[in-house]
Order: C-alpha cells, then sequence, then structure tokens
C-alpha cells in the first residue's frame, strides 16, 4: 500500500496535466509470455485521461519497492482506443501461485500479459478500463475521434527507457538486480560488456545461440577474406577445409567473438586471465613433455623455372618428417609477377612440393604464402593437425624502396601443442659487396614481420622456435680461382672464414641470436642451369652459399645440412635440414590439475579480498529500559581484511527502515579501513510510540538489524529490549486493572491528579507548559516506590507526567476495540455516552473520574486560564488511541492520510468535548 | 581463454543451525576444515570457478544463518538463487526432520530453482542416526538427489558442489533453447524482456 500510495503521487507529478483518472493497482505482475515469465520486474499500471480520452500507462520498477521516481521507468503506452481488449485469465502454470490471475491486453496481434497477485484487483482493473473503453466507443459513435498525438512524448520516453535499460544491464552481472551485489567490485571483465553490446538481445553471459549462428556465415566469408594470400591454395579440396577449421579452431582460442575481423576484434584479457595464463606459462613444466618431432627445412632459388619433380629433395630421407618447410625465390621472375597478385607458378611448383612430400605419411598444408617470387609452403602430418593453432602468415617486401616484393621474406607461425614455432623465407639483397644491405634487409624483415591476428602482433622473437631459411645471397670474399680450387679439393672449411653469414653469425646484432649447422656442401651458387658446374658465363660469378638455413630456440638439434645437386634447372641447388625439435606437449591430466590448482589459488585470493571484519558484539541486550531516558551501547567494527570496507545498515525485506523508530544508530555507514575499527553509537529511547507495546503484555521488545558490507557479506544484530519489572511501574502490564480492583482507579493516576487538583488547580497555564525531563524522572520513581511521600517537581511535570502516564498505558483509557465506535457518534453526546457504557468497568471509571477532575478543573478557569476546547482536544487525543494496526499507523505520511488524521483528531475532540461540558452521569 | 567465465551462478545453502553449512562451502571454497564451531549469525558468501564439461563456471555461493530466528531475513536472500543446497547433519535426526520445512521454504522463496540434498557430518558410523537408506527413500520422493558428505573429512564435497552446478547449467541450457524456439514477435517489448529474463527467471520476490 506505501508504494501505491507513492506512486500515486509520482503519477500525479508526471502527468500533471492529464488527469490520473485512477491508479489501478501496484501489480507485483509480469510480463507473461506464452507459459515463460518474461519480466518479473514489478509493474505499476495507471489509467490516464485527458480530455476526454484515455490511456494506459505501464510502468516497471527495478527496485521493489521503489523509493524514489528515479525507480520508475515508463515501459509502455496502450491508448484505449478500439483495438484494444482487455481480458482476464486463469494463470497457465502454477508457479505463479494461487490467487493471481493474469490480466491480457490485446492491442491488434500484441497481447500484453501480466500476472496480478489478487484476482478481485485484476476484476476491477478489468472493469474499469473497460469503462473508458466504452466511454471512447460511445465518443466515436458521436462522432467525436480520439487522438492519441499526445502519447507520443511518452513513447519517445520509452525509446529512451529502453535504451537506458539495457545499459543497465550491461554490467554484465547476473545478480545485478539484487540488492547485495557482492561482484560489483571484483572486476568482472568490461569485455563482457562488449559482447552484450552487440548481443543486444542475448543474456548477459550467453553466446545467444541465433546471433552466433546468423553471424557464423558472416565469420566464414571473413575468414575467407583474410586467407586470400593464398588464393591458390586449391590442391584439394580438403586441403582448403583443414585451413578453414583451423582458423576457426584458432579464433576460439583466441576468444574471437564470431563475425569479428580477426586482426580487430580480438578481444582484451581480463585481468584474472591474464594473471592465469602467465601463471600456467610459470608452471609450464609440471605439465608438459618435450616430444621430439622432425622438422624438414628446404630453401631453393628456382631462378624462375618450371617446376619439377622434387623427391631428390623433399623425400629422401628414411623417415617421414613430421613438418615441412619449404622456401621458394624466384618462383615467378616475370614482369606480371609484380604487377598481379596470382602467378601460375604458384600453384605449378605448390602441387609440385605436395606430390613430393614424404611418402610414408600424410600431410596437410598448415599455411602458404607468396611474396612475388618468394614463397613459403608449410606442411604438417595429418596426425599432428588437431594440435596445430594460431596459425598466421605475413610478408615484408624489402626490393625497390623497400617497399617492392622482388625481394622480402614471407613467414608463416603457429603453435604446435603448446610450442609456438615461426618459419621465415626471405630473399635477400644480391651483389657481392652488398652485405651490409643484406643485413639490412634481414633486420627489416624480422622488425616489420607482424602477426596481427594477435593482439598485440605478434612478432618474429616471440616464438619458441623460428627456423629461417631463404636464398640470403651472402658472399665468400675471395678469389674466384681460389674458392674453386678449394671447393675442387673439398676444403670448405677453408672458405668457410670468408663467408659472409658466417662471419657475421654470433656476432652482428642481426644474427646474434641465430645458429647454423655445419656447412658440409659445396657452394650452391651459381651454377650453369641442367649441370654441376659453375658459371660459366661471361659473369663469373663467385661461387657461393648462398642458401642457408638458420634457426634458434631450445631444444632444436640439427640432423643433416645438405644440398641437392642432383637437381639442376635452377641456377642454384636446393638445400634442406633436418631438425629434431623438441616441442611442448601438454599432458591433459596434470595440466588440468595445475589449471585447477591455479584457478583454486585465484579464487582463494578473490575471496581473501572480500570485505571482512569482526564484531565485538553480535546480540544487544537492553534491561531496564526507562520510559524517556535514552541509552546507548557500543557496537564495534573491526577491519580485518585486506580492503577497506564499507559498512551500511539496510533494510529487511519489505521494511522501510533499516531499524525500529526506537533506535537510532550513528553513524549508520561509513568506511572502515583495513586494520582500523570503528564504533557505531546504538540508541534506544523508548517514548510514548512504543511504550504502550511494553504495557500490552509485551515483556520484550526484540529487533534485528541487517549490517551489510558493501561487495560482501552480511551479519545480523540482534536487540532485544527488556523492561523493568518492579510493580507499578509505567510498564506494568495491568496497572489499569490492577489499579482498580484496589482503588477504583490506579493509585498512580489517583496520585498525579490528586496532586495536580491541590497544588496546581489555580497554576496558570496548567496543562499548557512542558514539564522538565529530570521532574518526570523523578516523579516517575516516586510513583513506583512510593518515596517520597509528596510528588517532586514543579506542577507543570507533574501535569506532564500525567499525560505521559495516560499515553503509555497499555490500553487507553478508552479501550481500541470501542476507538471506532467512538469516533463515529463523536457528534452525538446520547450516542456517546451509549458508546462509553459498553467500555469495562475499570475504564469506566478512570473516564469518569478524570473527566470528573477536568470539569472541576474549568470551573477554576478563571485562574488556570483553561478552557474546554483545548482539554478536549488534548485529552480526547490521550483518552483515544488509534489501534496500533489501524489504517493510519502504518506507513509514510501521505496526504490521505494526514487528512484522515485530521479529521480523526478532530471527532476525538468533539467527543470528549460532550463529556466536559455536561456533567457525566450513566 | 575466451573470458574470465561462461556462467555465473549463485548458489545458496540452507538448513538448520550447526549442521555444517559453513564447514561445506570453507572445504570447498579454501579447502580447510576448523573443528570450532562458530554460528553464522548473518550471510557470507565466497567464489569459486569450477570447469563443467570445458565450460568455466563462475559459483558465488551463499552461506546463510540457520537460526530460527533469522528464518524470515534469510528468505530475503533467495532471489536470484540458481541453486540451493538443502543440507542435513546425518548424526541428528531432528535436522533430517526439518528438511521438508526447509524445501517448503525453498518452494515459497523460489520460483526455477534447482535443489540437492545433502546429508553432512558423515564421517562416524558411531554417530549417524540417519540411515543412507532412508535419506535416499526421502530424496527419491521429493525428486532430489541425495550426497552424504563430510566437510571434516573433505568427502563428497567438491563432487556435491560439481553435481548442483551440473544441474543448474542443465537448467539454464534448457531454458535458453525454450527461449531460442518460442516466436520472438509476440510481444512488442521482447528486446527488453527476453534480455531480463537471465535474471530474473530464477527468483520470485
Amino acid at each position: 500500500m506505501v508504494t501505491a500510495c507513492k506512486t500515486t503521487f509520482r503519477l500525479q507529478w508526471k502527468c500533471h496535466k492529464h488527469q490520473v483518472l485512477n491508479f489501478l493497482r501496484n501489480l507485483h505482475c509480469h510480463s507473461v509470455e506464452g507459459e515463460n515469465v518474461i519480466d518479473k520486474a514489478k509493474k505499476y499500471i495507471c489509467l490516464i485521461e485527458r480530455q476526454g480520452d484515455h490511456a494506459l500507462f505501464i510502468y516497471s520498477s527495478f527496485k521493489s519497492p521503489c523509493k524514489t521516481e528515479a525507480d520508475l521507468f515508463l515501459q509502455d503506452v496502450l491508448p484505449i482506443d478500439g483495438e484494444l481488449r482487455v481480458v482476464t485469465e486463469p494463470p497457465r502454470d502454477k508457479a505463479f501461485g494461487t490467487g493471481s490471475i493474469l490480466l491480457a491486453f490485446q492491442v491488434k496481434e500484441n497481447k500484453h500479459l501480466y500476472e496480478m497477485s489478487e484476482s478481485n484487483v485484476a476484476d476491477s482493473c478489468q472493469k474499469k478500463i473497460k469503462e473508458a473503453i466504452d466511454l471512447q466507443t460511445q465518443n466515436a459513435g458521436f462522432g467525436l475521434p480520439s487522438s492519441f498525438s499526445w502519447l507520443d512524448k511518452y513513447r519517445n520516453e520509452i525509446k529512451g527507457n529502453i535504451a537506458r535499460e539495457s545499459k543497465v544491464v550491461d554490467n554484465s552481472n547476473p545478480f545485478s538486480t539484487d540488492v547485495f551485489d557482492p561482484l560489483r567490485y571484483m572486476n568482472i571483465d568490461k569485455s563482457v560488456q562488449l559482447v552484450t553490446d552487440e548481443v543486444k538481445m542475448g543474456f548477459e553471459d550467453d553466446f545467444s545461440q541465433m546471433n552466433v549462428q546468423n553471424n557464423d556465415t558472416n565469420f566464414q566469408t571473413n575468414m575467407k577474406k583474410s586467407s586470400s594470400k593464398d588464393s591458390l591454395d586449391f590442391l584439394d579440396g580438403r586441403e582448403t577445409e583443414f585451413t578453414e577449421s583451423l582458423d576457426k579452431m584458432a579464433a576460439k582460442e583466441l576468444g574471437l567473438k564470431p563475425g569479428t575481423n580477426m586482426a580487430a576484434g580480438l578481444k582484451p584479457l581480463t585481468a584474472r586471465e591474464t594473471l592465469v595464463e602467465c601463471l600456467l606459462k610459470k608452471r609450464q613444466s609440471e605439465y608438459v613433455n618435450l616430444e621430439t618431432f622432425r622438422v624438414f627445412v628446404g630453401t631453393w632459388n628456382v631462378n624462375g623455372q618450371n617446376s619439377t619433380t622434387l623427391e631428390e629433395w623433399l623425400s629422401c630421407d628414411k623417415d617421414p618428417p613430421d613438418i615441412y618447410a619449404v622456401g621458394f625465390q624466384e618462383l615467378d621472375t616475370s614482369n606480371q609477377a609484380y604487377i598481379f597478385t596470382d602467378s601460375a607458378r604458384e600453384p605449378e611448383w605448390q602441387d609440385a612440393v605436395h606430390k613430393s612430400l614424404h611418402p610414408k605419411a600424410r600431410y596437410q598444408k598448415v599455411k602458404s604464402i607468396r611474396l612475388v617470387g618468394v614463397m613459403l609452403l608449410v606442411y604438417i602430418k595429418e596426425t599432428h593437425v588437431q594440435h596445430c593453432k594460431l596459425i598466421d602468415t605475413d610478408s615484408v617486401p624489402t626490393g625497390i624502396m623497400g617497399m617492392l616484393g622482388n625481394k622480402g621474406g614471407v613467414g608463416v607461425r603457429f603453435s604446435l601443442h603448446d610450442t609456438t614455432l615461426c618459419f621465415i623465407n626471405s630473399h635477400l639483397a644480391a651483389h657481392q659487396e652488398e652485405f651490409e644491405r643484406r643485413n639490412q634487409d634481414t633486420q627489416d624483415i624480422e622488425s616489420r614481420m607482424k602477426f596481427k591476428q594477435f593482439l598485440p602482433p605478434l612478432t618474429v622473437h616471440d616464438h619458441d622456435l623460428v627456423f629461417w631459411l631463404g636464398d640470403l645471397n651472402y658472399r665468400i670474399d675471395l678469389d674466384i680461382n681460389e674458392v674453386k680450387e678449394n671447393v675442387l679439393k673439398g676444403a670448405l672449411g677453408k672458405l668457410l672464414p670468408h663467408d659472409q653469414l658466417y662471419r657475421q653469425l654470433h656476432t652482428h646484432p642481426v644474427y646474434k641470436t641465430y645458429t647454423e649447422g655445419e656447412i658440409n656442401f659445396v657452394p650452391t651458387y651459381r651454377y650453369d642451369p641442367g649441370t654441376d658446374n659453375f658459371d660459366s658465363s661471361e659473369k663469373k660469378r663467385n661461387p657461393a652459399w648462398c642458401d642457408r638455413i638458420l634457426y634458434k630456440g631450445v631444444g632444436i638439434r640439427q640432423i643433416v645440412y645438405r644440398s641437392h645437386p642432383t637437381l639442376r634447372i635452377s641456377d642454384h641447388k636446393p638445400v634442406s635440414a633436418i631438425f629434431d625439435a623438441g616441442i611442448k606437449v601438454v599432458e591433459t591430466k596434470r595440466y588440468k590439475k595445475v589449471y585447477e590448482d591455479i584457478m583454486k589459488k585465484l579464487d582463494r585470493l578473490e575471496n581473501d579480498f572480500l570485505p571482512q571484519v569482526t564484531l565485538a558484539q553480535k546480540e544487544f541486550q537492553f534491561k531496564d529500559i526507562k520510559f524517556g531516558e535514552p541509552r546507548e551501547q557500543i557496537l564495534a567494527i573491526a577491519n580485518i581484511g585486506q580492503v577497506p570496507v564499507t559498512y551500511e545498515f539496510i533494510n529487511k525485506l519489505e521494511e522501510d527502515s533499516y531499524c525500529k523508530e526506537w533506535l537510532s544508530v550513528e553513524p549508520y555507514t561509513c568506511v572502515v579501513f583495513p586494520g582500523d575499527s570503528i564504533e557505531i553509537s546504538l540508541e534506544v529511547n523508548v517514548d510514548k510510540t512504543i511504550a504502550y507495546r511494553f504495557n500490552c503484555g509485551h515483556e520484550k521488545i526484540e529487533d534485528i538489524l541487517v549490517l551489510h558490507l558493501q561487495d560482501g557479506k552480511d551479519f545480523f544484530i540482534s536487540f532485544l529490549l527488556l523492561s523493568q519489572e518492579r510493580p507499578g511501574s509505567l510498564d506494568n502490564v495491568d496497572v489499569l486493572a490492577e489499579g482498580v480492583r484496589l482503588y477504583a482507579c490506579p493509585k498512580e493516576l489517583f496520585r498525579l491528579v490528586d496532586h495536580i487538583w491541590q497544588y496546581g488547580r489555580h497554576q496558570e497555564d496548567l496543562f499548557r507548559q512542558p514539564g522538565l525531563k529530570t521532574d518526570i524522572h523523578q516523579i516517575r520513581d516516586c510513583l513506583d516506590t512510593g518515596i517520597p511521600e509528596m510528588l517532586p517537581g514543579s506542577i507543570h511535570s507533574v501535569a506532564e507526567a500525567l499525560v505521559l502516564f495516560l499515553e503509555a498505558l497499555a490500553e487507553p483509557v478508552v479501550p481500541y476495540n470501542m476507538y471506532e465506535t467512538c469516533l463515529e457518534c463523536c457528534n452525538n453526546y446520547f450516542m456517546c455516552k451509549q458508546a462509553m457504557s459498553k467500555v469495562p468497568d475499570c475504564h469506566r471509571n478512570v473516564f469518569k473520574y478524570l473527566c470528573n477532575f477536568l470539569r472541576e478543573l474549568l470551573g477554576e478557569g478563571k485562574r488556570n486560564n483553561l478552557e474546554i476546547r483545548y482539554l478536549a482536544q488534548m485529552f480526547g487525543d490521550v483518552f483515544l488511541r488509534q489501534p496500533p494496526m489501524s489504517r493510519l499507523s502504518s506507513g509514510k505520511l501521505g496526504n490521505a492520510r494526514r487528512h484522515l488524521a485530521r479529521s480523526d483528531d478532530m471527532k476525538k475532540s468533539a467527543f470528549l468535548y460532550h463529556f466536559l461540558a455536561h456533567p457525566y452521569d450513566e | 581463454m575466451a573470458r574470465e567465465y561462461d556462467h555465473l551462478f549463485k548458489l545458496l545453502i540452507i538448513g538448520d543451525s550447526g549442521v555444517g553449512k559453513s564447514s561445506l562451502l570453507l572445504r570447498f571454497s579454501d579447502n580447510t576444515f576448523s573443528g570450532t564451531y562458530i554460528t553464522t549469525i548473518g550471510v557470507d558468501f565466497k567464489i569459486r570457478t569450477i570447469d563443467v564439461n570445458n565450460e568455466k563456471v563462475k559459483l558465488q555461493i551463499w552461506d546463510t544463518a540457520g537460526q530460527e530466528r533469522f528464518r524470515t531475513i534469510t528468505s530475503t536472500y533467495y532471489r536470484g538463487t540458481h541453486g540451493v543446497v538443502v543440507v542435513y547433519d546425518v548424526s541428528s535426526g531432528e535436522s533430517f526432520a526439518n528438511v521438508k520445512r526447509w524445501l517448503h521454504e525453498i518452494d515459497t522463496n523460489c520460483d526455477v530453482v534447482n535443489r540437492i540434498l545433502v546429508g553432512n557430518k558423515d564421517d562416524d558410523p558411531d554417530r549417524k542416526v540417519v540411515l543412507t537408506q532412508d535419506a535416499e527413500r526421502f530424496a527419491e520422493q521429493m525428486g532430489i538427489q541425495l550426497f552424504e558428505t563430510s566437510a571434516k573429512e573433505n568427502k563428497n564435497v567438491e563432487e556435491m558442489f560439481v553435481a548442483i552446478t551440473k544441474l543448474v547449467l542443465q537448467t539454464k541450457k534448457e531454458q535458453q533453447r525454450t527461449v531460442a524456439e518460442q516466436p520472438k514477435d509476440r510481444l512488442r517489448l521482447d528486446s527488453k524482456a527476453s534480455r531480463s529474463k537471465k535474471s530474473k527467471a530464477n527468483c520470485c520476490k
């Protein structure tokens, strides 16, 4: 009811221009669709009238009870026109609770269902709306057209609200509607917001099946685009499929949202994930086994020739390797190759490679990439495909102006199990004296090569194992004849020190980290094509080891390093190397254990960072509560946790305030820093508003406060108020009944009245001046104990004590059950007397006694200035108290209540007036 | 590693005072056990992230005061709960007898919620008074899965929490399926409504 009143006001405020005809009800109603409860927010339905037209305004509230205007959102506006139908239906699901009913508004094909907890309310709603509809039809019948353009303003508001709401929910916490929201501080990732932003209709932590499917196609096209680098990758259908599914896997692995561009859509990891990843890496040794994989690396400058069979190069070994990385240079030396991205040579050579792979194993292509004449193909054994993930490529041209692709490098990277591999194929600048240029090219390739699928993009350095192959073009700085001589003699050891690359390996910054196997083969450049003879042309090029394979990384063992002189179509001989590489293979079982362990530790950390406090006391007893005497106890809160704690006392369910009115808590909210403590003052003050409860036979009053730590736990603090038990005290249960039995009226009453009569009947301003608190306490004690014999304090204090005494009686002078009757007949003295005759003897006696006393005082009116209206009003309020559970006693001040209270006060005063004006005879 | 978690669920532990609710939670969240009995006066929660079928599920587990005098206040905390763990003490017939009341409490305060029955302190056969078969019969009657646990000896605790999590997950997936199958064009405020469903579907307060 409270919310109802308040809402009415709000609606009046909001719609001040239109008349709020009827506030229908705060329905505890939800939108219902089919069998499913769709929206459980509390709804408020309001019938609004403007210039003869009606509309239903549906507000929803995310807080219950809603307290401020901000809690209400206009959710829908339904014009009441010929199209609106209203029906009530029984609930279809018993989960809605008994006694509830569905109220349906139907506008054309849209049906809005609302559940209402009380069927009679729903009925009256329906009736009211029907009346409005009838009126509308009637108006229409008279040719009065309805225009609902005044609703447009509100419809716009709705749009705004919905937009706002989607933001509200974006805090991505399923508990966000909770009063207690402990997860707020936990840094629940912002990234989820990103997701929900796009997936507007999804659940907060849901991948929104529908949308995913829609986006999937999108995703695939994107993927195709991104793999357009190897656009001629159609050796067989399966291969393409494989690459794509790999990419999909990669996307999943990377946490890519389907439908996002891979480069742009990468989701940054949350703090916790980064931590998990970091910890996992740290403990890698606990869950990985180093397994040896055989890697074949080959490089050949084919000098623009047509393809040939390559078995002699690629499958000349007994055992099939696990990985093939095959690099070509000068694949296509035609001018078109610079202009068009497609080259007929590419599929031709790819096909040749594919066919020449080791026959003892089946391979699938991981990826291929070509930059003009530089092409790199990576294959992997079919059995390892599922462990090969996060594949990416990049190319870096270093040709003319550092832009053109006649020289440059291409790279393929991927993860195999838990090891990252990177293969670079490069064709560096030519000519004997250009070795500085070549160094520069290598450096450029290394620094400009970026695998952009990752955020931040990965560089060559970010890999566990790197293989660098290609026509590096380094020469031997010796006279041509000397070189040829030594080659013939087989004294390669004498040539090596003069090799430009050999000299720079381990010394030059670019090559510092790279290793090369021992060269036991004769220089691979430059031959007369079709022969094994060194260049016999006019140019007379110096033989050189142009074609090289370098590597870096832990756990690589080179098995062979060789050239393949039998392949003669080019002026270069192909080179190959075989490595045994240690690949970190995760043992799922151990990994899981480590992972779980890490999760547990992080969870524990998270738990440790929840607010922690100790309370010195959780139960408070206030004994010997005395009327009007405030009492204080201290609640000490110590922060023993690691984070600052904000505590606050929160309302219990369906209560308006966090504590009862007799208790005050100071401060009710505060921040306590770790290691600090704070004292909360709890003050109990029994005043007349609750004293009657003691007198009603309650020996104790209890309450429980909820002390809430923000983002943390709640404590329940119990309060117990115990009354004094000495006889005759104000809170003595039977004071009236007992008293009457012994003295015809309670002895306390007698003493107070007698005292006033004796010493104060001539007192000016009697009952108009306040007494002293200290006096009143003494008077109370005197009444309780009978000592001293004469009541202490001023006459005004005694007068006030009398009033307080009467106010604190368990049952007022006119008993509660007669309250309404007395008010009803207040205009008629005869009926008032009749009402009084129904009052129990002891009460009537007291009433009579007091009325006589007041009449006598009025007789002295010349001196004490008392007048009948004043006394009637003052004691009317004392004699007639509204029953505790009556319509006025609960709830906040509202206009309606205030109005009622005022009229009640007048009635009380009128009632007593009769008895003060006339001698009361039965 | 896609995101911090795939699902976030709120679980609630209820049952008579002293049956070991806090101990169960402490065992599950911190893997610790303390023999000294401290009454929970209020509500507390801990978090724990577990993997269920390769999905990361973050659990926020609320431990409530079991004392009768707090019953009305604790009922507030049922809102938004996905799963409820009802605990009794196998060495206390009374606590087992009260299970019915606790189940009733769930019915009045929750809408769609998964439940699980737990007989804790199952570590001393001499003191066990609630026989497994009796408990099982009862559980079957009520349509709940029963677990006999010991927070002290770390028996079945993990399993129990995983079981309730699986139930909750299953319910969520079923709900999603029904929502997905529903025609979307019937209610005007659909986008808003279906969005808010998740957070509200499991509570009724």
